[in-house]
């Protein structure tokens, strides 16, 4: 167990730099007063910014990938959060081994 | 009358299902960890401080460049201002929470964390014991996990064998689906994935998450100026 400046220095700035964006968000939020576009435009948060996650994640790493994700879409439209992780991972792993 | 203890269990079991993802990812960010030359309490320390496991896997990409302080802001910021995006909407639900656990709930917030207050929000107001059972459970595995991942270092040589490199979309997909559900929804994420998805080919790193979600909100915006044009119907 030992600890080095140069990575100490290093996670002390990732550290900040996360909690910048956190509290950025938090505070400067706090202080704004919102029409109804800015309203829509934050209320569509949530859905672009997962969507952006998600999409590309599922859809530029290759076909095995693009087939559970879509998979992962079709149970999740009836099937809890567990059930769609797993579905994710079993479809992959299966595709995996059939097209690769 | 919803207690606190109450609240806080249904956070718990709503985190319950998605803690194989902090359990699998901790593992493999403490075996990345070393294997970048940080010390088992060094990646333990780093995961309890930053908390956000893209920001640290992405920063280690640029660890040892000669300007590593600089570069691990950039990895850590464009990976995670998707937070900003997120704090900024819990915070508008969180004005009944004390200074304490408003501080609290946006330093430790996770993309769990907030996506199913998110939900939870759709149905009733968010409290800060549901938000500290969703949190809890996953920094102590986050932590723990980190820890353990370090000291076993490379045993988890093939996360992708097992799929586990794919819990993260399943998750994410998880979260999206309740969304994606509602009326408007569809043209904003047809925007958002489809722009980071040309983002991410086109090369502009973690940034595509951010540019992405950007579109996303500006159809969204645009759908709004639309409807505020409109006369009102006779």
């Amino acid at each position: 167990m030992t600890l080095d400046a140069h990575n100490m220095l290093l996670i002390l700035l990732v550290t900040l730099a996360t909690f910048a964006m956190r509290a950025g968000g938090a505070v400067i939020m706090a202080r704004v007063q919102l029409g109804p576009i800015a309203t829509a435009a934050f209320e569509a948060m949530p859905v672009a910014v997962l969507t952006a996650v998600a999409a590309p994640a599922a859809l530029t790493q290759g076909v095995p990938e693009a087939i559970a994700g879509a998979a992962a879409v079709i149970i999740g439209l009836r099937a809890p959060m567990a059930v769609v992780i797993f579905v994710a991972m079993a479809t992959v792993v299966a595709m995996r081994q059939l097209l690769g | 009358m919803t207690t606190a203890k109450q609240e806080f269990f249904d956070g718990f079991r709503l985190a319950l299902p998605i803690l194989v993802a902090p359990i699998s990812f901790s593992f493999i960010v403490g075996a990345a960890s070393v294997q970048q030359g940080l010390s088992p309490l060094e990646a333990t320390l780093m995961s309890a401080g930053v908390f956000a496991g893209g920001g640290q896997m992405l920063a280690f990409e640029v660890w040892h460049e000669p300007q590593a302080w600089l570069l691990v802001m950039l990895a850590a910021i464009s990976i995670n201002v998707r937070f900003a995006l997120q704090a900024a909407s819990v915070r508008r639900k969180i004005n009944h929470f004390s200074v304490l656990e408003r501080w609290l709930t946006i330093a430790t917030l996770t993309d769990p964390a907030w996506g199913m207050s998110e939900v939870r929000h759709l149905t009733r107001q968010v409290t800060f014991p549901f938000i500290a059972g969703i949190t809890v459970p996953i920094y102590l595995i986050w932590v723990l996990g980190t820890l353990v991942g370090a000291l076993l270092g490379n045993l988890i040589e093939d996360p992708a064998r097992y799929g586990l490199d794919f819990a993260f979309v399943g998750i994410f997909i998880a979260l999206a689906l309740p969304f994606w559900k509602r009326s408007g929804a569809v043209p904003v994420a047809l925007a958002s994935g489809s722009a980071a998805i040309a983002c991410k080919l086109a090369g502009f790193g973690a940034l595509y998450v951010f540019l992405g979600a950007m579109a996303g909100v500006l159809v969204a915006a645009f759908m709004a100026w639309r409807r505020t044009r409109q006369a009102p119907s006779p």
